[in-house]
């Protein structure tokens, strides 16, 4: 029994010695190893990861302080599971300024202002536009540091295929309604959607609407809940939207096909030798999966996109944009470095020029020259939209724009004939969450 | 004549089990097929290039014969399935050790030691084996937190210990059961405490029972995705299921990855199941009813 | 005198045990049934609602439970409930009486028992891979395209019609292996000389199997049944990895509801709720296990 009990004891010695050391990959970390490290959380993998682990090199190779870098699709989840266990990462990148206000309305991140400001005023004033400012900003603290941004108005196509066909790329929904017939006449699929993720179709949506009913009651519809689910505005979008999935053979593998693909498989369907579809609609950081998937494949010729088609011209071509805020959970020395790192100008250039997974900067230093092709292209598009809506089901409550609305939208391209019932479960569902 | 004809239905009988035998065979063969082909094709996976599975299927790997190992070089490093591998053995072992440990404790004091309202105890225990886990999560995280636990492996093996007692109990105290009372009076009268008698004479012959429940437990926290992903509140101590669970959710379909990725999860399990088998029928027949 | 030290003995051998079964199963499931009761985002739900979130999830949470026509996730589970025990029972019959007349019987016993071993995230990878409606990618459309005329790949996870099919199918594929072992262990104990006996008298093999060797092992399957009941009823983390609910949270179960409420839509108290009313279902197989155990004199 005692020498039971002795070979378990210096068992778990060793395991816990070993650990400490394969843990921090750090040789004789005898501090205590949290102090050391600043751990980041984001939901980025494969070239994005890359792109941000360039500029994660620098700051150690400026600073000495090592990270670690945690990447997860599911991040979300992983985020409120760490934070109800007591033990977040340091900083989080979140891509759901709804999902950041409520940590800030629960207390369980810090504020970046502050009276000893984690990110002092004169070098965010510096560096950043009072647009993403504000993004950052719950009950007049700043919370949230944006430091990438995207478009997700982008409309990829191949521009060969348009040749082919005798068409340029659309500016009104019209226009690209006419080229989807086209399309199917010369005996190809139009569309294909990456349904199966199913954030997809609220960008499709989100992109409608703001086309639809204009930026302010877009807001109002995300953020407040002043417009209702069963607002005419609403049914209208969902009208435009019914024309690109209907009849459904304008989708690659139909509404089932549509529904079980996944964004990455769904933009490889128009690129691969024998496409399944020609255009694909999904944000500009898609370039980076075609440069991994189809190496040979030249982003700007082979694939490039087009600005999201104007419905109304009253509300022109709003960008509908994303980006990912930095939070912070821990407030250490070594935190407030790299917060700070990733505000500079020098961090955000790493970034928008990386080999893999360059970004477009939110940064108004980086100027619009350094970025590869296709990130000049989406950089332009973002600074210079005539107006820019951040992403809305991330601006809403979880329960909303990461579950009901994606549920609704999936069930509308199954049965659009059902919409009235379906927007009436939606609005109940939202009713709930914006208690 | 007649023995002809009873040569003859002999023979027809012969024949109609011959067909029978063979219905059997074809039977078993095609649900033999069924049960290897998804994980075949899948490790035939494993060994092909990106290139390769993007241009035609499994099945005809082998006419092409083009395979390469650069998969499990690329899982095991770059996307660090080592460190997970490891991960998911510093969880497993104590996560085996300690429930056998304090289960052996509990079953000798049910069976051997007859106390008061043992039986009823004993059923309560077993009457766990129902709960489901989801049940317990949120105020175990909570409960954890309160003891300022969070983060350290202590959480995943006092989970796969608690989570796994009530089988334990319930397998260590049906096999102590069949281990004839007088070996313990004996022993007593030879003045030997009972944890003396539990761990010299009990356990020793008990040690099927042990590897059989050794096992199983060690299948069960192995394989486990679910208490990991809500108990390890640090990345670098994901056990594998984790890495696989993060690999599909980020790419969805980034099959050499996957593939290799899987079969670096299974390989230790199945290394487990063919060296120990016979251990294993062993413990399932002597009723399984972990959920 | 001997019996009071026992007493005292076994309290202190039963301590560690009780001290991990107090806080990682009793004292959990009172907190979720106090959190049940309450209203609010994230991990501390303040608002005291009483039974209403009962009441929100059995009639006004279409993704939970829709009654007329049924569906929802608690249906979905009484699908998994039927067909799960169905599927892991009776394959794991077949195989334990056929391949008892084989050589090769661990062989093939082998086979069938592999995926008991294997997680199951492992498992949703090698049965997304198979199910992928992708022609080079998944075996089963390719194979069907091939064999059947004019068959068009069905994407067999993305269908809602098929999906919780789909699903059991892989579970099944899991499961039999476990059930498989008892069941053929339970055969083989089977006297032998009844059925000799029984051969004699002129029963041929159908009748020897239906009203001797079945009725003999009645106890073994009805066992396992409640066995595989209980974990069709608890199944969770197939589906996650799977189809993560999907589509349109046509896969969705009881367990998945619970996950998505609470992890994802940090609705705790709500969550909450759906785990009090799995419990409330899985108590009379609480209850059934029980008195079996009880009449086996344990």
């Amino acid at each position: 029994m005692r020498k039971f009990l002795i070979l378990l004891a210096v068992f778990l010695f060793f395991t816990q010695n070993f650990l400490s050391a394969a843990g921090t990959g750090e040789k004789g970390a005898k501090v205590d190893p949290k102090d050391k490290y600043v751990s980041v959380m984001a939901y980025w993998g494969g070239d994005e990861e890359a792109g941000f682990r360039e500029v994660l090199k620098a700051f150690t190779a400026k600073t000495g302080i090592p990270y670690i870098y945690e990447g997860n699709r599911d991040m979300g989840t992983l985020l409120n599971l760490r934070i109800a266990s007591g033990d977040p990462p340091d900083i989080a990148m979140t891509s759901s300024p709804g999902t950041m206000a409520r940590y800030a309305k629960e207390g369980v991140i810090k504020a970046l202002d502050g009276s000893d400001p984690i990110l002092p005023k004169d070098i965010l004033n510096k560096n950043y536009s009072q647009a993403w400012i504000d993004l950052g900003t719950v009950d007049g603290k700043f919370y949230g540091l944006t430091v990438k941004c995207n478009s997700k108005s982008t409309f990829w196509y191949k521009p060969a295929s348009f040749k082919a066909l005798g068409v340029s790329p659309p500016d009104t929904f019209a226009g690209l309604l006419e080229i989807a017939d086209k399309y199917l006449a010369a005996g190809k699929t139009p569309y294909s959607i990456g349904g199966g993720s199913t954030w997809t179709l609220t960008d499709w949506f989100e992109n409608i609407y703001v086309r639809v009913a204009g930026p302010e009651k877009y807001l109002k519809l995300f953020v407040t809940h002043e417009v209702k689910w069963t607002d005419p505005s609403v049914v209208k979008a969902f009208g435009y939207f019914k024309e690109i999935v209907y009849p459904e053979n304008k989708l690659a593998g139909g509404v089932e096909g549509t529904l079980s693909t996944g964004f990455i498989d769904g933009f490889d369907v128009i690129l691969r030798k024998n496409p399944g579809a020609e255009m694909y609609f999904e944000g500009g950081f898609m370039s980076s999966f075609a440069e991994q998937n189809f190496p040979k494949l030249v982003g700007g010729k082979d694939y490039s996109f087009f600005a999201f088609p104007e419905i109304d011209p009253k509300w022109g071509k709003p960008v509908v944009g994303g980006g990912d805020l930095a939070i912070v959970f821990e407030d250490r020395p070594n935190v407030r470095e790299l917060i700070r790192f990733l505000a500079s100008k020098e961090a955000n250039t790493i970034w928008a020029t990386a080999k893999k997974g360059a970004v477009v900067s939110p940064n108004k230093n980086v100027p619009l020259n350094v970025y590869p092709v296709l990130k000049g292209l989406e950089a332009a598009q973002v600074t210079q939209a005539e107006s820019f809506v951040f992403d809305g089901s991330d601006l809403s409550p979880s329960a909303i724009g990461g579950d009901a609305m994606r549920i609704a939208l999936q069930n509308f391209i199954t049965d659009p004939g059902k919409l009235n019932g379906i927007l009436k479960t939606l609005e109940a569902a939202a009713e709930r969450a914006y208690k | 004549m007649s023995s002809i004809i009873i040569v003859k239905k002999k023979e027809a009988h012969k024949v109609r089990s011959i067909l029978k035998q063979s219905y059997t065979h074809a039977f078993l063969f095609f649900l033999g097929l069924i049960w290897i082909i998804p994980s075949f094709g899948l490790f035939v996976t494993s060994w092909r290039s990106r290139a390769e599975i993007a241009a035609s299927g499994w099945w005809t790997a082998f006419v092409r014969g083009k395979f390469t190992v650069s998969n499990y070089a690329e899982v095991l490093l770059a996307q660090g399935f080592l460190h997970n591998f490891i991960n998911s053995i510093i969880i497993t072992i104590p996560s085996v050790i300690l429930p056998i440990m304090i289960a052996g404790f509990a079953a000798y004091a049910f069976e051997c030691l007859k106390f008061k309202g043992g039986n009823a105890l004993f059923l309560a225990i077993i009457a766990l084996l129902v709960i489901p886990l989801q049940t317990t999560w949120v105020p175990v995280l909570r409960m954890y937190r309160f003891l300022s636990l969070s983060g350290s492996w202590l959480t995943i093996w006092l989970a796969h210990t608690a989570y796994g007692l009530p089988f334990a109990i319930f397998l260590l105290r049906n096999f102590f059961a069949d281990i004839p009372k007088d070996l313990f009076s004996s022993a007593k009268i030879d003045g030997c405490s009972d944890p003396g008698i539990l761990f010299r004479i009990v356990m020793p012959i008990s040690t099927p029972a042990i590897a059989s429940l050794g096992i199983f437990q060690f299948v069960w926290t192995w394989n486990d995705l679910m208490n990991a992903l809500v108990f390890l509140a640090d990345p670098k101590k994901y056990p594998l299921t984790v890495a696989i669970q993060n690999l599909l959710g980020q790419y969805g379909s980034e099959w050499h990855l996957l593939s290799a990725g899987a079969f670096i999860a299974m390989f230790i399990p199945l290394l487990v199941f063919f060296s120990l088998q016979r251990f294993f029928v062993k413990g399932i027949t002597a009723g399984s009813i972990k959920g | 005198m001997i019996e009071r030290k026992n007493n005292l003995y076994a309290w202190l051998y039963l301590l560690p045990a009780l001290i991990l079964i107090g806080g990682f199963f009793i004292y959990p499931v009172i907190q979720t049934f106090r959190l049940s009761l309450y209203s609010g985002l994230g991990f501390n739900p303040t608002r005291f609602v009483g039974l209403k979130n009962y009441v929100q999830l059995l009639t006004n949470d279409k993704l939970f439970v829709s009654w007329f026509p049924p569906s929802g996730a608690l249906f979905n589970n009484v699908l998994w409930l039927l067909l799960y025990p169905l599927g892991v029972v009776g394959t794991g019959l077949i195989v334990a009486v056929l391949s008892d007349r084989v050589k090769y019987e661990p062989a093939i016993k082998a086979v069938i028992f592999l995926p008991v071993m294997i997680s199951a995230t492992a498992a949703s990878v090698i049965f997304r891979f198979l199910f992928s409606p992708n022609p080079v990618i998944g075996a089963l459309n390719a194979f069907l395209v091939k064999v059947v005329p004019g068959f068009q790949a069905v994407p067999w996870l993305g269908r809602a019609s098929l999906v919780n099919f789909a699903t059991i199918i892989a579970a099944v594929w899991i499961g039999t292996g476990l059930s498989m072992t008892i069941l053929s262990a339970a055969y083989k104990s089977i006297d032998r000389g009844i059925l000799e006996a029984a051969k004699i008298d002129g029963a041929n093999g159908r009748q020897l199997f239906w009203r001797i060797s079945l009725p003999m092992m009645a106890n073994p399957i009805s066992f396992v049944s409640v066995t595989a009941i209980i974990a069709s009823l608890k199944v969770l983390d197939l589906i996650l990895v799977m189809t993560d609910g999907g589509p349109r949270g046509k896969s969705r179960v009881i367990a998945f509801t619970f996950y998505q409420e609470v992890f994802r839509n940090h609705y705790t108290g709500y969550g909450s709720a759906v785990a009090m009313l799995m419990l409330l279902l899985l108590f009379p197989l609480m209850v059934v296990q029980i008195k079996r155990l009880k009449k086996e004199k344990i």
